[in-house]
């Protein structure tokens, strides 16, 4: 799945809130994500399939429940975001670094 | 420190606030270490003022010219800089739009700089819930490990 996919359904707050719930309470059913908001079952359930067609979460049936979790692979490509970033600016700030200690060096003269 | 971004980097450097902060704006410097090692950038327009329009061409061997660009949010010379981000793709569409917002910091030593980038630009989406994204990407961590 591509970011921009990923951060589409990442970037409603119903559903940035069900993947939180999800990343820090664990595996929840549909019924126990729909609590904290005052929506529908339909509008939940909605929700639910665009954050698991993103691939963020993942559902599996336990008794006659569906239970959904946070899905690892999908974070991937936010992890792979970070880490692009991260690289970029620690080299940047790398040679930010050696152009401020050279005026530095400049004005000291 | 707020407790919504997602990716926060901290640099000191033996200069002033000020220094650290004009190589952000001044294009003269801002183009000598915009990018990692081996990324150049030929082409850098700033309009630093609220709500200006910045354009950078980067340039590496590996990747050819990309443009990036974005609108400054906030200019408060030497504590703060915000500014949105986002990469064009090759037709020139604009892809997704992030928020950097860059402090400074007078230290003993000089300038401590912190550099917070987020991940969503809209802050309602952020902002409509008490959770907080650094113990969400905690739990990711743990996820991902």
């Amino acid at each position: 799945m591509a970011l921009h996919q990923i951060m589409g359904a990442l970037g409603d707050p119903t559903r940035f809130a069900i993947v939180e719930a999800l990343l820090k309470e664990g595996e929840k059913s549909a019924g126990a994500l729909a609590e904290p908001f005052n929506m529908s079952k339909p509008a939940i359930s909605r929700h639910l399939k665009v954050l698991e067609q993103s691939g963020l979460i993942e559902r599996r049936t336990k008794a006659q429940f569906r239970v959904f979790s946070i899905r690892a692979a999908g974070f991937g490509e936010i992890d792979d975001w970070m880490s692009k970033y991260r690289e970029f600016w620690n080299g940047s700030f790398d040679r930010l670094e050696a152009i401020l200690k050279k005026s530095g060096e400049d004005e000291n003269e | 420190m707020s407790n919504d971004q997602i990716l926060t980097i901290e640099r000191s450097f033996a200069a002033s606030p000020e220094a650290v902060f004009d190589a952000w704006t001044d294009p003269a410097i801002l183009s000598q270490w915009w990018g990692p090692e081996g990324v150049s950038v030929p082409d850098l327009a700033l309009d630093v003022k609220e709500g200006g329009a910045w354009t950078a061409t980067m340039y590496s061997d590996q990747m050819g010219n990309k443009i990036v660009s974005g609108e400054y949010k906030a200019i408060e010379r030497p504590i703060r800089l915000v500014f949105t981000w986002a990469w064009s793709d090759e037709d020139g569409t604009r892809g997704h739009e992030t928020e950097v917002e860059v402090l400074f910091e007078k230290i003993d030593t000089g300038t401590k700089m912190t550099l917070n980038q987020q991940l969503f630009q809209d802050r309602s989406g952020r902002d409509s819930h008490n959770s907080g994204w650094v113990s969400s990407f905690t739990c990711l961590e743990k996820v991902l490990a």
